[in-house]
């Protein structure tokens, strides 16, 4: 048994426990303390990376830490703690300060940090479940909140159809190469074609690709907002890793390339469609999050290097992005019967400079315009599709970013140019969230500018 | 020297800092001028400092950037890059100088410019593909807010269209530039985003042609050459004064200039396979757009149709593969420039004044605003190419080169010119002669207007002396230009 292998794991589990005794001691008004106790723990999570000694294995070699594990248990830590500092405020002006959000949200993080060094299905299966069932409660936990109570029900029926595709997938791998361990598998037969169709469609699911998106949009308007921020960076990004990891040991069969070029093609297109048609800026985020799964999804429709290191970097600074908006969110709707309707963000950002601005960066950044780091992202995909020679998928990058950038700046022109009163002043910043938005906006841009800052930490 | 031209370019970024935090806006406007001073004595003491018979880039600086990505901080300019970071150090100032009554968020809007000067600044001097893309597009956020803000009754969507056209052409540009940089690291085994690596690379005739076509989106948007040029009028007429001069000025020469630095030298083969097509789009828009010209009643949308017309016209030189005809290309930019500009700067002054752009509320104006009048006439000269003003030199030496390859599109692009000259002297006569149409009412009003005050005096003198250097001695701008044909033909 290698204990140091898991030491963040163990370091989070610990916390874990911690918090849950304190949440049974201490009384409502320590809610903030909790949550900020708990950001703390992915940050000495963190700490504790450094002292794993990689590579290295341990659970009868169904859990493996390489480099390129530590880089995204590194980003998983990071948004974690950020989500934490950030979401307080935001369940106390709501008047929901449930002592569990803490620890579900590290339960969750538990579950991604187990998922991240799996290499076998049945500790992917558990893990994976040990991280969704938490978020299924979190995103329940709104107090009188209909909506809340919706979109939980809803991500955890469209979840569990992903649990049961996960399964059947892991049965047919299973039944073409009488292992649950992922390594290389060479020939191609039915069951194998099988395994990658249903496991496919898991991982779709999970990223929120088309045509598995359909929870995207409702659980992301329904849930509590500072959690968007969460649930739709920390899961994908864990679900990302392991689909490099999948890239790099199955890309060779062509019905991989077929279905993934697939899958992208149609979360891109449809959301960037449809997401002009939204009216709430909840829902035009989602669709904006369904599709960059097409944009990612494209990073591992071929095994090559440059490809699947501009794709962990591209998704390393994504997080950030996206993070940073939904906190921004998160602030505006803390002002009383503010619905994120695209007529309420009229002149906010004249009103609310700073938060304005903020949005507008990361708006512009998901446009992929420089210095914000997407666009280095998107350059080095363009680089590693362009060397895979497909030029196709590469153009349909190309005219789908297009697409998008009219809708990312109709909110920018709504939040700025257009005249009228604005009917919401905008709100405070509590200091937890000044703090999230600040290393949000300072990665962006820092890592825009200075790329190698994250880039020499991608290996694979 | 390089140090020289970093502080220029960085000095407008800095001042932009500067002005967002004292947030002044006495602060704003002097600092504003100043740094754009400051910055066209450094771009004059460069121009003076620049050796024509080196043939090779000057002033540059090589700094190591973004490494594992084989991306350096590299800077450097050659005859054309010289002469059109003039035109912007010069342009700058002449936006500050006329922009010194604003009064509407004073701030931000310095701030803008200021932003909006180092993005143009650097991507003349640029010698590296991923720090010139960086400002390429950097380069829209302040002119969007630009028109966004401070525009006229439909500044949204100008502004929106303006991004999303711009934004159209420079993510395949973004493609070409990845396809060109992962072809290098196929060939060398290293990547490297550096312009003369990329320069000495012998593309493949498919690559070139894939990645003439990319480029050329990003550059042909830009230009705009037709059919991309929808955004141009609409931006146009909804930009402030001081937004369009710099729209006009030197936004629009960012698309022929990169077709002269990347698309000609680093896809030979392809500059040549394609020119019929770019041949016959810009004999569409000198011909086409100088039409539209005509058909225009509003002042600011004719401008515009002119531009495209105009920049047409250097498309189609750029091509012609001919020693004249590059040079004539380069110094209609230059000449272009100013010409639009002072255009601009005179329909402005109307909109200040008489609050409308539209002909069918002018006329005679110059019983009014004499002094305008003869600047406007002055403006409109130099763009329609009169002996002894920029623009002559400049589309002489384009017909002398077109014509002596191609004489038949030579011809038409002549008659092109023809057109410049009707759809100007139109516009002149409508706004600044007519008397009849205006009623009792207006000349009572009109009675009282304000001529030109200083500071549009300065502005007009600085680009308008500027046309006229330009057009009686052309001597040392030709060498310029020649120091970058020279590194094009070779030889």
């Amino acid at each position: 048994m290698n204990w140091n292998a898991i030491l963040p794991e163990l370091v989070l589990s610990i916390g874990i426990l911690l918090l849950f005794f304190l949440d049974l001691l201490l009384d409502k008004k320590y809610f903030r303390f909790l949550n900020i106790l708990a950001g703390f723990v992915p940050i000495f999570a963190f700490i504790s990376l450094f002292f794993v000694e990689v590579p290295a294995k341990t659970f009868f070699d169904t859990f493996a830490v390489g480099p390129s594990e530590l880089f995204g248990k590194g980003l998983l830590y990071i948004l974690s703690s950020l989500s934490l500092f950030a979401l307080y405020d935001y369940f106390l002006k709501k008047n929901s300060p449930y002592g569990e959000i803490p620890y579900l949200v590290l339960l969750s993080t538990l579950g991604l940090s187990f998922f991240m060094s799996s290499n076998n299905l049945l500790t992917l299966f558990v893990s994976v479940e040990l991280s969704s069932i938490s978020i299924y409660i979190l995103i329940s936990l709104l107090r009188g909140d209909y909506n809340s109570k919706e979109s939980a029900f809803k991500y955890l029926l469209m979840g569990s159809v992903g649990t049961a595709l996960f399964g059947m997938g892991s049965v047919f791998y299973y039944g073409a190469t009488g292992s649950f361990f992922l390594a290389h598998y060479a020939n191609q037969n039915t069951l194998f074609s099988l395994f990658i169709l249903f496991f496919l469609s898991a991982l779709a699911l999970k990223v929120s690709a088309v045509p598995f998106h359909f929870w995207t949009p409702d659980a992301y308007d329904g849930a509590p907002t500072p959690l968007v921020g969460y649930i739709a960076t920390a899961p994908k990004l864990a679900v990302y890793m392991l689909l490099i990891k999948l890239t790099l040991l199955f890309s060779q069969f062509k019905l991989w390339l077929v279905l993934v070029a697939v899958l992208s093609l149609l979360s891109m297109f449809y959301a960037n469609f449809t997401a002009y048609a939204q009216r709430s800026v909840k829902r035009l985020l989602a669709y904006s999050s369904i599709a960059h799964a097409g944009y990612f999804l494209l990073g591992a429709s071929f095994s090559d290097q440059i490809l699947q290191r501009a794709l962990l970097f591209y998704l390393g600074v994504y997080v950030f992005a996206v993070l940073g908006s939904f906190v921004v969110l998160s602030a505006f709707e803390k002002q009383e019967g503010f619905s994120h309707h695209l007529l309420e963000y009229r002149g906010l950002g004249r009103e609310n400079p700073i938060l304005g601005v903020a949005l507008s960066i990361f708006l512009l950044a998901f446009i992929g315009i420089p210095p914000m780091a997407l666009f280095v992202g998107k350059l080095g995909m363009f680089m590693g599709l362009v060397k895979a020679e497909l030029w196709l998928l590469a153009f349909a990058f190309v005219v789908a970013s297009i697409i998008s950038a009219g809708y990312y700046l109709k909110l920018i022109s709504v939040m700025f140019l257009e005249e009228g009163e604005a009917r919401f002043r905008g709100s405070y910043l509590s200091a937890g969230e000044s703090f999230t938005l600040l290393v949000c906006l300072i990665s962006i841009l820092l890592l825009g500018l200075f790329p190698q800052l994250l880039y020499t930490y991608i290996k694979l | 020297m390089g140090v020289l031209l970093m502080v220029a370019i960085f000095l407008p970024l800095i001042s932009a800092l500067l002005v967002a935090i004292v947030r002044n806006s006495a602060f704003s406007k002097v600092i504003s001028i100043a740094t754009s001073v400051v910055v066209f004595f450094i771009a004059v003491y460069l121009g003076l400092n620049f050796d024509w018979n080196n043939p090779s880039f000057q002033h540059t600086i090589k700094l190591p950037w973004i490494q594992p990505l084989g991306i350096s901080f590299s800077l450097g300019l050659d005859g054309m890059g010289m002469a059109l970071f003039l035109l912007t150090a010069l342009m700058f100032v002449v936006a500050f100088v006329w922009s010194v009554k604003v009064e509407d968020r004073p701030n931000l809007y310095h701030a803008l410019f200021l932003l909006l000067e180092t993005a143009c600044l650097g991507i003349f001097s640029a010698l590296d593909l991923f720090l010139f893309y960086l400002f390429w597009e950097f380069m829209l956020i302040p002119m969007y807010f630009i028109i966004g803000f401070w525009g006229h009754e439909r500044k949204v969507y100008a502004a929106n269209k303006f991004f999303v056209y711009t934004f159209f052409g420079s993510i395949f540009l973004l493609l070409g530039i990845a396809s060109v940089v992962i072809y290098g690291y196929i060939v060398s085994g290293s990547i490297s985003f550096d312009y003369f690596f990329l320069k000495n690379i012998q593309y493949p005739l498919w690559l070139q042609l894939v990645a003439f076509l990319l480029f050329g989106l990003g550059f042909a948007v830009k230009v705009p050459m037709w059919p991309f040029h929808t955004w141009l009028p609409d931006a146009h007429v909804e930009a402030p004064t001081a937004g369009s001069v710099i729209l006009a000025a030197v936004l629009l020469k960012m698309g022929t200039y990169g077709f002269v630095r990347y698309s000609l030298p680093m896809f030979p083969e392809a500059s040549k396979y394609y020119v019929p097509l770019i041949f016959f789009l810009s004999v569409v828009a000198i011909i086409y757009a100088a039409m539209m010209a005509i058909a225009q009643t509003h002042i600011k949308r004719l401008i515009a149709y002119s531009s495209i017309s105009h920049m047409g016209l250097v498309t189609l030189a750029t091509f012609a593969s001919n020693w004249n005809a590059l040079n004539g290309a380069i110094y209609m930019m230059v000449a272009h420039g100013l010409s639009s500009a002072a255009l601009f700067m005179s329909a402005g002054f109307i909109y200040d004044r008489i609050h409308s752009y539209h002909m069918d509320d002018l006329g005679g104006l110059a019983r009014y605003i004499p002094n305008l009048a003869i600047v406007f006439m002055l403006s409109g000269l130099v763009g329609i190419g009169f002996p002894g003003l920029a623009g002559f030199v400049a589309e002489f030496l384009i017909l002398l080169g077109t014509y002596k390859n191609y004489p038949v599109w030579a011809f038409i692009a002549g008659s092109g010119m023809v057109l410049g000259a009707a759809y100007f002297l139109y516009m002149y006569k409508r706004v600044m002669l007519e008397e009849e149409t205006i009623s009792d009412y207006r000349r009572e009003k009109w009675s009282h207007l304000k001529d030109l005050e200083l500071h549009h005096w300065i502005a007009f003198v600085l680009v308008l002396a500027s046309s006229v250097l330009l057009g009686i001695y052309p001597l040392p701008f030709v060498k310029l230009m020649e120091h970058t044909t020279r590194m094009v033909f070779g030889g």
